[in-house]
């Protein structure tokens, strides 16, 4: 009760405390949810525009004032709103509180979505709080500690606080994960594979980039069919079942979309890192910094980073963690009784994290621009493994209390990060 | 026994630190942004030995205490760059003989950053509405990029085109920073007692759990 409290109050002071417009593609994704609401219809990307009251709201709220211009036209009724790429689901979730807000100034509307926005806040840390009492079961500290480290990660704050669909996206991925770590722990029910089914299809018709799901539950599944091959065919039942649902969830939108000739998009690319290959990218120092920096604070429109000497010192905490994580388990082998968390999970987080990590990389070769909030499905895993890594390797009766220690530092640096750098920083 | 400790424990945390919260927020002081500028900005050479560039401009606010400039390493990491907040009667003309009221010197070393760097002072209290001019010279190689906002750029006392990529912050108390939210908020949502009173509550919260962690065998419905 008092974890989602406090995450209701964090949720809410980061929404009162963006100005409008201030979240990365706020005005699009509005723009998606003006459109369901005045077309009665889903979008298709060529055809959907921004609407003048957006534009207007700009001009008005000052937004040219974060490139430090008195007065700029960023977008027009020409422009094509880019968010009419996206699945549906989560601008349908918001519509509700943007019909309620209608008669209201488009500022009020966009208040109104944020703070009915702040319960998909809410349910991610209930979701992580349940996901930490799977992952933890013998730790209690750590079954708070973990969801209270989401609360307090100043970017998750900051975007799940906006007008996004990343939102949704976070807290299907996370509620994937309680799935699957819960079929890894024999539970091979028709129940969980329809609700993994169900999580995979409605991540799906969130957010195109949930694809990822697909290939990590197989090997999931796929390494439990090797291991326990006397419940082979129990786990493949599982993969049928969860694929047919997942696909009679949201086979419909992207059949449309094949279904319907458009004329191709250009996008244009933002070459940051000039023209390299995969791993290049991926073995490059600046790009793991950005992509590390953005992850833990970037606001507004990437244009207000933290202190670079405070996001160097958590990459080097990012990497510390790593190893530390690598020797909780080692001692771990020597000392079963005392393990905070078991090397097969340890091994999935990982695997989740790398795998964000490696579609980040794509994104960026093939798009350009990734950022850390690429990262946001796997911001469970990220803070389990953090802080794994931080306090494994210590005596089991020193634990509880330096997990507080490391939980009251991140709390003090989220403060910071909002009420120092943030507000007095946004324009 | 453990029950009652727990709770009276967690409790008195809870108050300790929406105490703890007040206190701070009353008492805080925050460096508010003023003015940024990013686009039409110019690259400027390197500022060697006896080199010097100047911007002016206007502060809006009292309080001035804070210039980010877009400065970044050179060809060498050695050497020194020195700040200078000069009080000037003329945005477009900037006296070598100034009165300088501010100076920071930061080692090249420091400007490893591709953001700008904080050239952070003592708060100049009248500064509302005055002209001021920052001049930054060097002894090690150290390139400014771009352009200036309310006045003039001079690179060696010659007046060029554009400004530097810079912003000016003043400093304030909680009251000042708060009043940044009160536009476009509906209903009480941008209102001060609002956002102290959410901030006291999750405060409140993060003590609670804070002992929870601590004292976990406290709490047996937790272990149970």
């Amino acid at each position: 009760m008092a974890l989602l409290l406090l995450a209701a109050v964090k949720g809410l002071l980061w929404t009162v405390a963006i100005p409008p417009w201030r979240a990365p593609d706020e005005p699009q994704h509005f723009g998606y949810i003006q459109f369901l609401s005045r077309e009665h219809s889903l979008p298709w990307i060529e055809s959907t525009h921004m609407y003048q009251d957006v534009i207007s709201s700009m001009a008005d709220t000052k937004f040219g004032a974060i490139r430090g211009q008195e007065t700029v036209q960023v977008l027009t009724t020409a422009d094509i709103n880019p968010a009419a790429n996206h699945p549906p689901l989560y601008y349908l979730l918001m519509l509700p509180a943007y019909r309620l807000a209608r008669s209201g100034s488009v500022e009020t509307q966009v208040y109104a979505v944020r703070v009915w926005g702040t319960g998909i806040f809410l349910l991610l840390i209930l979701a992580s709080w349940q996901l930490a009492r799977l992952s933890f079961p013998r730790s209690h500290y750590l079954q708070i500690a973990v969801p209270l480290m989401m609360i307090f990660h100043p970017q998750l704050g900051f975007i799940c606080a906006s007008i996004n669909n990343d939102s949704l996206l976070i807290l299907l991925f996370t509620v994937l994960l309680l799935e699957l770590v819960r079929l890894a722990k024999s539970d091979f029910s028709r129940r969980r594979a329809v609700l993994m089914g169900a999580v995979i299809g409605l991540g799906m018709l969130t957010k195109s980039s949930f694809v990822v799901a697909y290939p990590l539950t197989l090997l999931v599944l796929a390494v439990l069919i090797i291991r326990r091959r006397s419940d082979r065919s129990r786990i493949i039942r599982v993969t049928a079942i969860a694929l047919g649902i997942s696909v009679l969830i949201c086979g419909w939108y992207y059949l449309r979309g094949l279904l319907h000739t458009s004329p191709p998009i250009t996008v244009e690319k933002v070459e940051r890192y000039g023209q390299v290959g995969l791993p290049s990218l991926l073995f490059s120092s600046r790009f793991t910094a950005d992509l590390i920096d953005s992850f833990i604070g970037n606001f507004s429109w990437l244009i207000i980073p933290l202190l670079d000497s405070v996001t160097a010192w958590f990459r080097h905490l990012v990497w510390l963690t790593g190893l530390g994580v690598a020797v909780s388990l080692g001692l771990d082998y020597f000392r079963s009784r005392e393990h905070l968390i078991v090397p097969w999970l340890a091994g999935l987080y990982a695997l989740v994290i790398m795998t964000y990590f490696l579609f980040s990389a794509i994104f960026e070769i093939k798009f350009g621009g990734a950022q850390g909030r690429y990262l946001f499905p796997a911001v469970f895993p990220f803070w389990a493994l953090f802080i794994v890594g931080l306090v494994g390797w210590l005596p089991a009766s020193w634990r509880p209390r330096s997990v507080a220690v490391v939980v009251t530092a991140t709390a003090i640096f989220s403060t910071w990060a909002l009420m120092d750098e943030f507000l007095p920083r946004v324009t | 026994m453990k029950l009652r400790l727990s709770r009276s424990g967690s409790a008195i945390a809870a108050v300790g630190m929406s105490l703890l919260a007040l206190v701070w927020l009353s008492n805080a002081s925050y460096q508010i942004i003023d003015f940024l500028r990013v686009d039409d900005t110019v690259h400027l050479p390197a500022l060697e030995d006896g080199h010097q560039v100047v911007q002016s401009f206007i502060a809006p606010e009292d309080g001035l205490s804070r210039v980010d400039i877009m400065i970044v390493q050179g060809g060498s990491s050695g050497g020194q760059v020195k700040f200078e907040l000069l009080s000037v009667s003329d945005l477009s003309l900037v006296p070598d003989d100034a009165t300088t009221i501010r100076e920071v010197h930061e080692d090249v070393s420091s400007l490893e950053s591709t953001d700008p760097h904080r050239f952070e002072f003592e708060p100049v209290p009248d500064s509302a509405g005055r002209a001021y001019a920052v001049r930054l010279s060097g002894n090690g190689e150290t390139r400014s990029g771009s352009d200036s906002l309310l006045g003039d750029l001079f690179l060696d006392g010659r007046p060029i085109a554009g400004d530097l990529r810079f912003a000016v912050f003043h400093t304030t108390g909680i009251g000042g920073l708060l009043a940044r939210i009160a536009p476009f908020r509906p209903l009480w949502l941008g209102s001060s007692s609002f956002f102290i009173g959410l901030f006291t509550v999750g405060a409140a919260c993060c003590g609670f759990l804070l002992w929870m962690i601590a004292f976990e065998k406290q709490f047996p419905n937790l272990r149970g």
